[in-house]
């Protein structure tokens, strides 16, 4: 067992657990929830072989772990080639788009999804949570280990904070609520597009959450978390440079 | 040396690779879209010959036997179905949206709490449904009679990934009889 052990392991097998409820829950479609993920999860091997020129365990972990959070986030059933696009994208930024220090920029899921909402409309449809408590619990576990937790609790509370503020006229408890699980455990937290330490992670995660608040009010049927976490990842070596005092 | 040529190898399969499986899906799409048509134009026995385990079948779904006694949903204004169509946490109503093949739908969308979206992928309709606020959009219903997924495409809480309805597509010619009082 000791394969569990490794953090990119853990973290397919938590989306492979996300994916079988969905499936459970929707048993007559299984075939399409099914080829899709396969689907995504093979277009993300062949461009990390296309893009990088080599397949190790790792690398084919990670591209796995890609191409799955897409195929679960974009509608079961959707066109192939926005499949296809938003994977493919998302591991070419990977080897794209990478600050001169060397680590890719951009959460990779994240940017091959506002691409494809870019080109095709919001096809993006979230259908991977199909069970919020397995996202918290198991999601927990592994973003414990993985010293990742602050991100998650920041990005929820300043949700909220942001959310409160900007609809302080009609705040309802359902307005409050909206801070997105899946985003907040699975996609917010990977661990090379985040800062490490702690402090850096909760203005990481803060910043996320309040610019996921403003977009989600000004912009309608546009995902504001993925815009958030994007545009916190460019900045992202601000924060760690000003925290170095730690 | 040797490193470089396995490098070259990788990069080379990679892009075969995704060339394929860019084929495969426009081919898939192709046939479901083709199979869809040939269910509306009078080459009914043509449909035959076509794989009934085809992607378009199962993401469609065939009627159930009582499907055809639903009422079509809404009301017929200038030959096109109007229909007020609410999403809620964590669902649509009314459900399922009943309409005829092939006619234009006009959605009438509201939403009882926060901002929702709607989807169908069978024909590529998309809306945000902003809270507060009617948005009118259309689009014309599939051909081939079956049941269609409905999804919401804004996040919307913590069963957003649940929430879905169905558009169920019943075939025209129901309309030519009256036997509905
Ligand atoms: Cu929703």
């Amino acid at each position: 067992m000791s394969f569990l052990k490794n953090m990119k392991v853990r973290i397919l097998l938590l989306l492979a657990a996300l994916f079988a409820v969905a499936v459970y829950r929707n048993s007559g479609e299984a075939g399409v929830y099914l080829s899709q993920c396969v689907f995504g999860v093979l277009t993300a091997i062949f461009a990390q072989c296309a893009f990088f020129g080599n397949a190790s365990k790792t690398s084919l972990q990670s591209a796995a772990i890609t191409g799955m959070i897409v195929a679960m986030l974009l509608a079961p059933g959707i066109d192939g080639r926005i499949l296809w696009v938003a994977v493919a994208a998302a591991i070419a930024s990977k080897s794209l788009a990478r600050f001169p220090s060397g680590p890719h920029m951009f959460n990779p899921a994240a940017l091959g999804l506002v691409l494809a909402t870019c080109l095709f409309g919001n096809k993006i449809n979230w259908w991977g949570l199909s069970n919020p408590y397995i996202a918290i619990v198991v999601g927990g576990f592994i973003l414990y280990r993985l010293r990742r937790l602050s991100l998650v609790f920041s990005y929820i509370l300043f949700r909220m904070v942001g959310a409160w503020i900007l609809n302080a006229g009609s705040l309802s408890i359902d307005t409050l609520a909206l801070h997105n699980l899946f985003f907040a455990f699975i996609m917010v937290v990977e661990p090379k597009t985040t800062p490490s330490d702690r402090w850096s992670q909760w203005r990481f995660g803060g910043g996320v959450g309040l610019l996921s608040a403003l977009s989600a009010t000004l912009i309608s049927g546009f995902d504001g978390d993925l815009l958030a976490l994007l545009a916190m990842n460019l900045v992202r070596p601000l924060l760690r440079r000003q925290s170095t005092c730690r | 040396m040797g490193a470089s040529r396995k490098e070259l190898l990788f990069r080379v399969g990679g892009v075969i690779g995704l060339a394929l499986l860019l084929v495969f899906t426009m081919w898939t799409r192709q046939r479901s879209v083709t199979a869809n048509h040939e269910g509306g134009d009078a080459v009914k026995e043509e449909h035959d010959h076509s794989n009934p385990a085809e992607h378009g079948d199962v993401k469609g779904g065939e009627l159930s036997s009582g499907d055809v006694e639903l009422k079509p949903s809404g009301k017929v204004v200038d030959g096109k179905r109007v229909v007020d169509y609410e999403a809620f946490k964590f669902g649509f109503s009314p459900d399922p949206l009943v309409v005829f093949s092939g006619e234009t739908v006009v959605l009438k969308l509201k939403s009882r709490d926060v901002e929702h979206g709607i989807m169908i992928p069978e024909v590529d309709f998309n809306s945000p449904i902003p809270p507060s606020k009617t948005t009118t959009k259309s689009f014309t219903a599939p051909v081939k009679p079956g049941r269609y997924p409905i999804f919401c495409s804004t996040y919307c809480g913590a069963d957003h990934g649940n929430m879905r309805g169905v558009m169920v597509v019943v075939p025209s010619e129901a309309t030519e009889k009256p036997h509905h009082k």
